[in-house]
């Protein structure tokens, strides 16, 4: 792939703001790190780009895409600082039924629950910042420890949020052991989506994921996908958890979800936060990253050329950012939007900015004060750590910057306690699938194409 | 998605930073670079035949003769400016 920079010009009343050009097989991308978005173009366009010529036409559609702006025009608007308070996470429990190697939960704590009053009282909160905002669509995720080990106040939940007329999108993670055919029709009938805790084929999950006593737990948590399934629940999700280990069945790990559950997102976690001790050894590095990723592209564009659609998140969002800029990916579209859109009740009723509850000095509010919760994030984000910018030289240069910004703030913190630093893990991985996801658009945009649609590739040849 | 070369850099397409909120009267288009609303008011069949031609791409004299049929209450010339402008349309 030939890259080349192209330099920011005027011509007449158009500023062109200036971007790389990407030349693969089949056609070449203008990208303009400045706004995130990108232009498909011709090698003959491309050529003229580099000559210093620039067709009337290409800059009409280089102005709308924001690329280019008119003089006198101001300049693009910048959401990624905005705080709309829309994505909530309630710590239900503690406790789990699973021990997994990897876990970032401390083995000591056990049974420490939300209790049905505090819910209640949170969930009211929630409700008055959805009316004093004008808010009709929020998402809320009981979050855990196990959160299924709390069925009935997930169940509260939806009931509650369905009287208060405010449409809400339920969400949960699971290891989906406690997944009965009676709870999985009353999750499917109330519209909750599922992830499922899943790392691969038998072996692979049984290695990592155990319950407390030490089990393999690859059958329970198989047949609560199957009670899902029985129920008629769509957009099952899956997520794995990639360690050191795992990582060396990447591709064995893809093929059993496009073969085995082929209607199910797939959603790798390369495990990058050090954890509990014992967990160290499984993290990835941020020299694993590039394999990482150059494996899974590989395998995705080589399972849609034999004829599957491969549900897999990570690839079909980066291809989105850079083809049509969704901005609706809370962690990887404008930067980390903890704490400006998404924040976690613990179970005292503080309010912290995404998974934060072990840092009291990041503390926004307490639901007991009933202040108003978008001004409280505003003060916070002026003095608390966790909303400083990352400052790094890279940020500044790299191409990829309007997607990344620095990173999973919580990911840096858990990591060195501050917040000035890049995210190293992410960042490696970011460098390497974005460079590696735009060979892959310019020399078979077909394909790009259809891998983030999720739709089938029509060049496949089907498996032998 | 389209690749523009000389064959169809004059064609006009639906851009691809959009996002769609429907509703009984019609729909409102997000331009998510500019942070623009364009509300289009019409019923949910037309519209979508409307968009599809976008989708793969129209000259701007069809373009004007499909607004004329699929959206009769819309001043042609005005709503396209006001599509181009709002980058809905490029
Ligand atoms: S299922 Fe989740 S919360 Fe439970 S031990 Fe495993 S990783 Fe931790
Ligand atoms: S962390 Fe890395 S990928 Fe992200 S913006 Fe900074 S330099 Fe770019
Ligand atoms: S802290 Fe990390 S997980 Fe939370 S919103 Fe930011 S990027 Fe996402």
């Amino acid at each position: 792939m030939k890259q080349d920079i192209i330099k920011k010009f005027t011509k007449g009343q158009i500023h062109f703001c200036g971007g790389v050009c990407f030349e693969g097989r089949s056609c070449a991308l203008l990208f303009v790190p400045e706004s995130g978005t990108s232009l498909l173009i011709s090698h003959e366009y491309a050529e003229h780009l580099r000559n210093g010529e620039y067709p009337d036409e290409l800059l009409g559609k280089m102005l709308s895409r924001g690329m280019a702006f008119l003089t006198g025009e101001s300049q693009l608007p910048d959401h990624s600082k905005s705080i709309e308070p829309n994505f909530f996470l309630i710590d239900m429990t503690q406790f789990c039924n699973f021990s997994c190697k990897y876990c970032l939960r401390s083995p000591e704590i056990t049974g420490k629950r939300l209790s049905k009053q505090k819910l209640d009282e949170i969930l009211d909160y929630i409700i008055d910042t959805c009316r004093s905002n004008h808010y009709t669509h929020i998402s809320i995720q009981p979050w855990g420890g196990e959160p299924l080990l709390e069925f009935e106040n997930v169940m509260y939940i939806h009931q509650k949020m369905k009287d208060s007329g405010i449409q809400v999108n339920i969400s949960l993670e699971t290891n989906g052991s406690l997944i009965t055919p009676e709870v999985a029709e009353k999750l499917t009938e109330a519209n909750i989506s599922v992830g499922i805790s899943i790392d691969g084929p038998r072996e692979i999950h049984d290695a990592q994921r155990l319950t407390n006593s030490g089990k393999p737990t690859f059958e329970e948590v198989t047949s609560g996908i199957a009670c899902l399934q029985k129920a008629g629940m769509r957009n099952i999700g899956s997520i794995s958890v990639i360690t050191k280990d795992s990582l060396k069945e990447l591709e064995k790990i893809l093929d059993f979800f496009v073969k085995q559950y082929p209607d199910m997102g797939i959603k790798l976690n390369p495990m990058h936060s050090p954890g509990r001790e014992t967990a160290r050894k499984m993290a990835l590095e941020p020299e694993d990253m590039p394999e990482f990723a150059g494996r899974l592209i590989k395998k995705v564009t080589d399972l849609y050329k034999k004829g599957y659609v491969v549900r897999e998140s990570r690839t079909s969002t980066l291809l989105r950012n850079l083809l049509c800029r969704s901005d609706s990916d809370l962690c990887h579209s404008m930067g980390c939007r903890g704490g400006r859109c998404m924040v976690i009740f613990d179970q005292k009723g503080d309010v912290y900015p995404c998974e934060m509850v072990d840092y009291p000095e990041e503390k926004i509010t307490n639901i007991a004060d009933h202040r108003d919760l978008k001004k409280e994030i505003e003060k916070a984000a002026e003095k608390n750590l966790y909303f400083k910018e990352k400052t790094s030289e890279k940020c500044r240069d790299c191409l990829w910057r309007y997607y990344c910004r620095g990173g999973c703030t919580s990911a840096v913190m858990y990591q060195n306690g501050k917040n000035a630093e890049i995210n190293k893990e992410g960042c490696s991985l970011n460098c390497a699938m974005y460079q590696s996801l735009i060979e892959l658009i310019v020399d078979d945009p077909e394909l790009a194409f259809c891998i983030m649609e999720g739709r089938e590739y029509p060049g496949k040849r089907m498996e032998e | 998605m389209v690749v523009y070369d000389k064959n169809n850099i004059r064609n006009m397409y639906l851009s691809p930073y959009l996002k769609f909120a429907w509703d009984e009267t019609g729909v409102t288009v997000y331009q998510i670079v500019f942070c623009r609303a364009l509300r289009i008011e019409a019923k949910r069949e037309k519209l979508e035949i409307f968009f599809t031609y976008l989708k793969q791409g129209i000259t701007m004299d069809r373009l004007q003769t499909e607004i004329r049929k699929l959206l009769p209450k819309a001043d042609p010339n005005l709503f396209l400016t006001q599509c181009i402008r709002n980058g809905v349309i490029e």
